[in-house]
């Protein structure tokens, strides 16, 4: 009798204490743990890692980890404080008093202070796209204090803290030692505030990253970019592997913990791999052909009018993306997912009118010059596209000269205004329509058009979304007719990681801070 | 017994002589080498759809066809269509194209420059030691990398990709001529011609030049062989022919994500590749065999 009770207990008991085991074992599994060294499958080299110096995405999804501003993006793309420990608005949106950190330090072992925040804000807007475009308002920028900071503007903002929080050229913060070294010239040093710090950029081979010891991290829960933020990985290291299927064998072998820009057509073979997980950014840009409307041929407005009018924008997405799930075609310059899409415009968009272009070339007098069209094919959203719009734009008599040429190169050419009469690029998810670099003079391109930098900068100027989003609708109508950048479609973006890369947060903005390796 | 058959083989060729041209000769004694038979037939095979590529292509190797991307091999595209809908049979066929006009510029490029090199190296040994070491120099990096070096410096081009691989095979055509002419200006017929004041210039041209040209011939099409694989290879790479011209290299490269999707893309420009090199290899193997007098009627 005693020994058959004994048994079933022993019995329960096994199954407990496996279950007891089975559960530790996961959660040491996924419980976040230090070490290890990520390594990070890039489409290519980043230009520079200077933030300020372009709009580059590649260079802020390296820059991120090391470098901080004053303010950062949460989930819902609202600005919330990280160097900065809050802020007062004065004088009817005028003066913007920011109160920093205190235990904030620089990878030097430099505390943050106010001089470094001025100094950077300078450079920001001296040498940045967005920067130049925000710093025509300011008025003033000085230090009041140690830690506290004064910006004071022409016109009232109500966007200041939202644009400090935008990453396209972002405004972090160097420390003043090494931006008085870099002169005007490039930056001479990377040394920011954030969790990871840079170590070596050895061309073509690699960009490595070690954790900083000396973080201080914001108490917050972690919000998007907000937030809590914490190392737990030792070492990063961000490999340029611009071929496609390169960056996929390598992520199936485990050669990668993380690559980005799958093509979407291995979506499904992804998935299916053993130990991989497929990453997808839902919205992540949309792709688009900038024409130069500073020099050459495409300062013809009519030229430009004539590419719109002649593109069918389903084959150049098809072509450019592969998978039907992973593009849409949508007029707005912000996504449907945004309270700022809008379809105004929508009859210049995808016309597909063959002898409206062809009217429209006759009219601007084209007689054969070549495009000189810049693409790369690290990005294969940038160059099947164009591949397709060559062959179209040649049916209206257009004759295309595609150049092709890695990224970094490409974003080199395209500052050189007489080098080039189109190139292939995307904007990527701004949280700010006022300082979109879809919209920006500075943009190389520079569609520099009083009346939608005047509405910009009313935009700026005005608190009341409804007046905002008119505002705002009116510049989408001068984007079309103006066709200085052909919107083509949105495209979602197809990252993977191996399954033991954990803490991972999908979204627009790449970063591994939070990230860790799990069982290794 | 291979001496006997090599014997009666010449003996049958020595009897059927008198009864044939001496320009028939050499094409029957190729055609006895069955193997070098068969890389003739592919060379010129090759060289054939070169020169016909825009009547044997069924469509424009450009053309876009995105609704019809990754068709499979059928009655409309005989090799399929790759990822944006170009017909990867005219792709294939225009490749073959660039292929052979690669290969030749390279081995004129090459010949030219090389030929130059040996003969004045050979013959003026105080400018030997000079030329030997630069081409010693270049021969010292591997010919691929220094092929990528110079396509990285001189930007991608078909112009760029036939001097790249050309100054690549320079140093080996100018080792092989500079060896014979160091024989060659021994001989009794070379000194007498010096010794009765012909200038070195004719010397050169009309008592050297001639006698080391059978060594370098062969060399010629393993060379071409290298260039066309070396173009391939280029492009593959994404560092030879931009990227939207139809060449077997670029064909390969854009079909590799999609080797278990569409194998197609990788299989027919593989197979030309294949057969080409092939062909090539054959072919010198047994024109090496043709031009060695000691081997010369031993059909293989």
């Amino acid at each position: 009798m005693r020994s058959s009770r004994f048994v079933p207990i022993c019995g329960v008991l096994a199954v407990v204490a496996a279950l007891w085991l089975t559960s530790a074992l996961v959660a040491a599994q996924t419980a976040p743990r230090k070490g290890g060294a990520l390594r990070v499958g890039m489409i290519g080299e980043p230009p520079t890692l200077d933030q300020y110096a372009t709009t580059a995405v590649i260079t802020r999804e390296i820059g991120i980890n090391i470098f901080e501003g004053l303010y950062a993006l949460d989930a819902k793309l609202q600005p919330a404080p990280l160097l900065a420990e809050g802020h007062d608005v004065l004088d009817g949106g005028k003066r913007y008093v920011i109160r920093l950190r205190k235990d904030v330090k620089f990878h030097s072992g430099k505390p943050l202070t106010s001089a470094d925040v001025v100094a950077s804000l300078r450079r920001w807007g001296a040498t940045a796209a967005v920067g130049k475009t925000v710093f025509k308002n300011v008025e003033g920028l000085e230090a009041k204090g140690p830690t506290v900071v004064e910006v004071r503007l022409k016109e009232p903002s109500v966007t200041l803290p939202t644009i400090l929080a935008q990453l396209d050229s972002a405004a972090v913060i160097y420390p003043k030692e090494v931006i008085d070294a870099s002169g005007e010239g490039p930056l001479k040093e990377f040394v920011g505030t954030g969790p990871f710090r840079f170590v070596e950029h050895k061309p073509d081979r690699h960009i490595k990253l070690v954790r900083f010891d000396g973080y201080a991290s914001r108490a917050e829960p972690t919000n998007g970019l907000a937030g809590q933020r914490i190392a737990h990985l030792d070492e990063l290291y961000f490999l340029p592997v611009p071929d496609y299927a390169t960056r996929q064998a390598g992520m199936l072998t485990g050669e990668y913990g993380y690559i980005q820009q799958i093509k979407p057509d291995q979506y499904d073979r992804i998935r299916a791999a053993a130990g991989v997980e497929p990453v997808v950014l839902k919205p992540y840009g949309w792709a688009t052909i900038v024409l130069n409307a500073k020099q050459g041929l495409m300062t013809d407005k009519r030229l430009r009018q004539a590419i719109q009018a002649a593109l069918d924008i389903e084959p150049m997405m098809l072509a450019g993306v592969g998978h039907k799930d992973f593009y849409r075609l949508d007029p707005g310059l912000f996504f449907q997912e945004t309270a700022w899409h809008s379809k105004v415009g929508a009859a210049l968009y995808n016309q597909r009118d063959k002898d409206k272009a062809r009217r429209l070339l006759k009219e601007a007098g084209y007689a054969g010059q070549p495009i000189r069209w810049l693409v790369t094919t690290e990005y294969e959203h940038h160059y099947k596209p164009a591949l397709v719009a060559k062959s179209q734009l040649e049916e209206i008599g257009l004759k295309i000269d595609l150049q092709v040429s890695d990224w970094a190169t490409v974003v080199q050419r395209r500052n050189k205004p007489e080098l080039w009469d189109a190139y292939s690029t995307a904007f990527v998810l701004s949280p700010e329509p006022t300082t979109a670099v879809a919209v920006l003079c500075e943009m190389p391109g520079w569609w520099c058009n009083p009346e939608k930098d005047q509405l910009l900068q009313a935009m700026g100027r005005e608190p009341d979304f409804k007046k905002r989003y008119a505002m705002w609708e009116k510049v989408q109508t001068i984007f079309y007719a103006d066709a200085t950048r052909i919107r083509l479609g949105d495209y979602f973006r197809l990252d993977a990681r191996r399954k033991d890369v954990q803490g991972f947060e999908a979204g627009p903005y790449m970063h591994f801070w939070n990230v860790w390796l799990a069982g290794r | 017994m291979t001496v006997s058959t090599a014997q009666v083989t010449a003996e049958e060729v020595v009897a059927s002589a008198p009864t044939l041209a001496p320009h028939w000769l050499w094409l029957r004694q190729l055609c006895r080498r069955k193997i070098a038979l068969v890389g003739a037939v592919l060379v010129v095979l090759d060289v054939v759809i070169a020169l016909f590529a825009p009547a044997l292509a069924r469509w424009d190797p450009q053309l876009l066809d995105v609704k019809a991307r990754l068709s499979p091999p059928g009655d409309v595209h005989w090799m399929g269509t790759d990822d944006v809908g170009r017909d990867v049979w005219s792709r294939v066929i225009h490749g073959t194209r660039l292929s052979m006009v690669v290969g030749g510029a390279v081995v004129l490029l090459s010949f030219v420059s090389g030929i130059a090199f040996g003969l004045v190296g050979g013959y003026y040994r105080a400018l030997d030691n000079v030329l030997m070491r630069v081409m010693d120099g270049l021969m010292a990096f591997p010919g691929i990398i220094l092929a990528i070096a110079l396509m990285a410096s001189l930007g991608p081009s078909v112009i760029n990709v036939i001097v790249a691989l050309g100054i690549v095979q320079v140093p080996r055509v100018a080792r092989i001529v500079r060896g014979s002419v160091l024989v060659i200006r021994e001989t009794p017929y070379v000194e007498a011609a010096l010794a009765l004041g012909v200038p070195d210039r004719t010397v050169l041209w009309k008592h050297v030049l001639p006698n080391c040209l059978s060594p370098v011939i062969v060399q010629g099409t393993f060379i071409f062989a290298a260039a066309v694989l070396g173009e391939a290879a280029l492009s593959f790479l994404g560092v030879g022919v931009p990227p939207q011209v139809p060449s077997w290299g670029n064909v390969l490269a854009e079909g590799r994500l999609y080797l278990q999707q569409a194998p197609w893309l990788t299989l027919f420009p593989g197979a030309a590749i294949m057969a080409c090199i092939l062909g090539l290899n054959l072919f010198g193997d047994g024109l090496r065999d043709f031009l060695d007098p000691k081997l010369r009627g031993i059909a293989s």
